[in-house]
């Protein structure tokens, strides 16, 4: 059996987990979600945006269609509702488990103008604070976080383009705990930052590369799961230990184990662009994948292999 | 009167300050440093590899036709030698100053194995440790800093391609101050790491964008000049605030001043791409830029303006 990562953070990799029905694709997967059943919502950018599996990773619902023209992000909330961030339709959208739309923040298909500060500019995801806050990254065209009540008024924003504490270079990911820190993966500066929930910066996580999504379970001081994009520039894509990779690290963004990240490749222990992932109540890790927007980048040479793997499936072990 | 920078460190950019003889150029510039009698010596990829210019811009003389393929590094030691070295040669040259080659490190044009750690594969710039002992950044093709004694003997060297303290992501610039510690670019990742003179891991210094040039003056507890290039991925070369700029900051890593960083340009008050730097006894920065390679990368739509700049002059005002 191959395991990947360390001490108590071991792995089995599942292949083709899920059962999807004949002739359909997720293409590449934005964001993953688990509810309290540990039924699995992969959020993606096929003709089926969103695609339920039972945690056995047999297929139970799609919805989403016509809706969601660019997956992004998925944050499965405590009432069990889920907050659907889409990059191209610059909108939230809070929906049930069975896909009714109950609230959209955002003008669906209207950027506000970039940069401007103003909710969205192609926004990322979404966090909620213990208060039932909800905190949005925005994103690729803002650099900023937004922080609405529970009712979609939205109380206050922060950040702005740069690289000191603070700022933002790609906003990416967002998450919060149960002490109301929030976390957002910085990630074209390759760090996390951690902010109080009223946006004062208390600290940073570095030795990351590319931190593009970020999971924490509930509960006081959670470890956090960092899914890190590798290298694609021409100068570095070749250099190895860099990811792409998963990265579990604790509380205060000390390493606990690492999956994967000596290089990028198909192999079971390999990854190509680990986008958004989450955990389920036995600890099992879902990773999903941008893998077809990354393969041309990663391997400008190589045509794309047919039905591109884009969602991963890791049993814990130990 | 147009200043850049702040504080104690405020400057006027001087435009056209080097008097090239007619029809030469410098293309870019990977590397510049000054001699005791602030003579600038310009190590560029034109024709001419190496251009020496009095304080006034005046053309003193050029060598290194035929021996330099691609300037990368300039360091000129206490004994008015300087070091240079070459990318492509993967070699670091020790010259007087008019040029002749005194010590030659590395197979000229022969590269070691790719990331094998053995010196050198695209070796990058070079260092002078009070003792004399020289260290050299190594570089794209590695990931390494490697320690020489002044005769050429190889010491020691340490270091891996990642992210963790200790481990670099194309490893651009290197400079050590009187104490002796060791100050690396850590090019892609976004940050200055310090060494003590055996490749001990002390600290890094973060909130950087892409740092790839280095200067220290010489001194107790000097400033540190880094030259930061800014944003060339499709996905953030539009965000504003993150370079190409120069910063400036003390001897903890802490800002003092910054040149330009808004945005990539032409104007007076823009960089296109930092590399290389140094500065004379007046406290005057001289600036080279990789503007040749960086313009496709920053400004992809449009074609690159005939003789574009590379050589940057500030005059210290404040």
């Amino acid at each position: 059996m191959v395991t990947m990562g360390d001490g108590d953070y071991l792995y089995e990799p599942i292949d083709d987990w899920a059962k999807l029905p004949p002739g359909w694709s997720f293409k590449e997967i934005g964001g993953v979600g688990v509810d309290h059943k540990d039924n699995v919502y992969v959020f993606n950018r096929g003709e089926h945006p969103m695609m339920v599996f039972d945690r056995d990773g047999n297929f139970l619902r799609a919805w989403g269609e016509g809706i969601f023209p660019r997956a992004h992000g998925v944050f499965v909330a405590p009432d069990e509702t889920l907050w659907l961030t889409d990059d191209a339709d610059h909108s939230v959208r809070q929906c049930t488990l069975d896909g009714k739309i109950l609230l959209t923040l955002g003008t669906p298909g209207k950027p506000a103008p970039y940069m401007s500060g103003e909710p969205f500019h192609r926004c990322t995801h979404t966090a909620m604070a213990p208060n039932g806050d909800i905190y949005v990254s925005d994103g690729y065209g803002n650099a900023r976080v937004h922080k609405y009540s529970p009712d979609g008024r939205l109380i206050t924003s922060w950040g702005g383009s740069g690289t000191d504490p603070g700022e933002f270079n790609i906003a990416h990911n967002i998450t919060c705990d149960a002490d109301g820190w929030v976390y957002v993966a910085d990630r074209e500066n390759h760090r996390v930052q951690v902010f109080d929930s009223n946006g004062r910066y208390e600290a940073q996580w570095n030795n990351l590369h590319r931190p593009c999504g970020i999971f924490m379970p509930a509960g006081k001081c959670p470890v956090c799961y960092v899914g890190e994009l590798g290298p694609v520039q021409p100068v570095n894509r070749d250099a190895p230990n860099l990811g792409p990779r998963v990265t579990i690290v604790d509380n205060t963004g000390k390493r606990l184990a690492r999956l994967g990240g000596l290089c990028a490749g198909l192999g079971v222990d390999q990854f190509l662009a680990p986008h958004g992932l989450c955990v389920d109540s036995r600890g099992d890790i879902y990773v999903g994948e941008v893998s077809w927007t990354q393969w041309p980048q990663l391997f400008p040479k190589d045509p794309m292999p047919d039905n591109l793997r884009s969602l991963r499936k890791f049993r814990k072990v130990s | 009167m147009v200043t850049l920078g702040s504080g104690d460190y405020v400057y006027e950019p001087i435009e056209d300050w080097a008097k090239l003889p007619p029809g030469w150029s410098f293309k870019e510039i990977g590397g510049i440093g000054v001699d005791s009698k602030d003579n600038v010596y310009v190590f560029n990829r034109g024709e001419h590899p190496m251009m020496v210019f009095d304080h006034n811009g005046n053309f003193l003389r050029s060598w290194g036709e035929g021996v330099f393929p691609r300037a990368h590094g300039v360091f000129v030691a206490p004994d008015e030698t300087l070091w240079l070295t070459d990318d492509a040669d993967h070699t670091v040259r020790q010259c007087t100053l008019d040029g002749r080659i005194l010590l030659t490190l590395g197979t000229p044009g022969e590269p070691a194995p790719y990331m094998s750690g053995n010196p050198f594969h695209r070796c990058t710039h070079t260092a002078m440790a009070p003792n004399g002992d020289l260290y050299i950044s190594d570089g794209y093709g590695n990931a390494r800093v490697h320690k020489y004694a002044p005769d050429g003997r190889l010491i020691m060297s340490w270091g891996g391609p990642g992210t963790d303290p200790g481990e670099f992501n194309i490893v651009h610039n290197i400079t050590c101050d009187a104490d002796g510690w060791v100050y690396v670019a850590d090019r892609e990742n976004h940050r200055v790491q310090i060494f003590d003179g055996n490749g001990r891991y002390e600290t890094q210094w973060n909130n950087l964008h892409r740092p790839s040039g280095l200067f220290m003056p010489p001194g107790k507890c000097p400033i540190c000049y880094i030259g930061e290039i800014g944003p060339a991925q499709p996905v953030n070369r539009n965000v504003p605030n993150l370079g190409p700029r120069v910063t400036i900051v003390d001897h903890t890593g802490k800002r003092l001043s910054r040149l330009g960083g808004l945005g990539p340009g032409l104007g007076v008050d823009q960089f296109l791409s930092p590399h290389g730097l140094c500065v004379d006894s007046h406290g005057d920065i001289y600036v080279g830029e990789v503007s040749w390679t960086n313009w496709p990368q920053t400004f992809p739509n449009q074609p690159r303006p005939e003789n574009l700049r590379s050589l940057r002059k500030f005059r210290k005002v404040g």
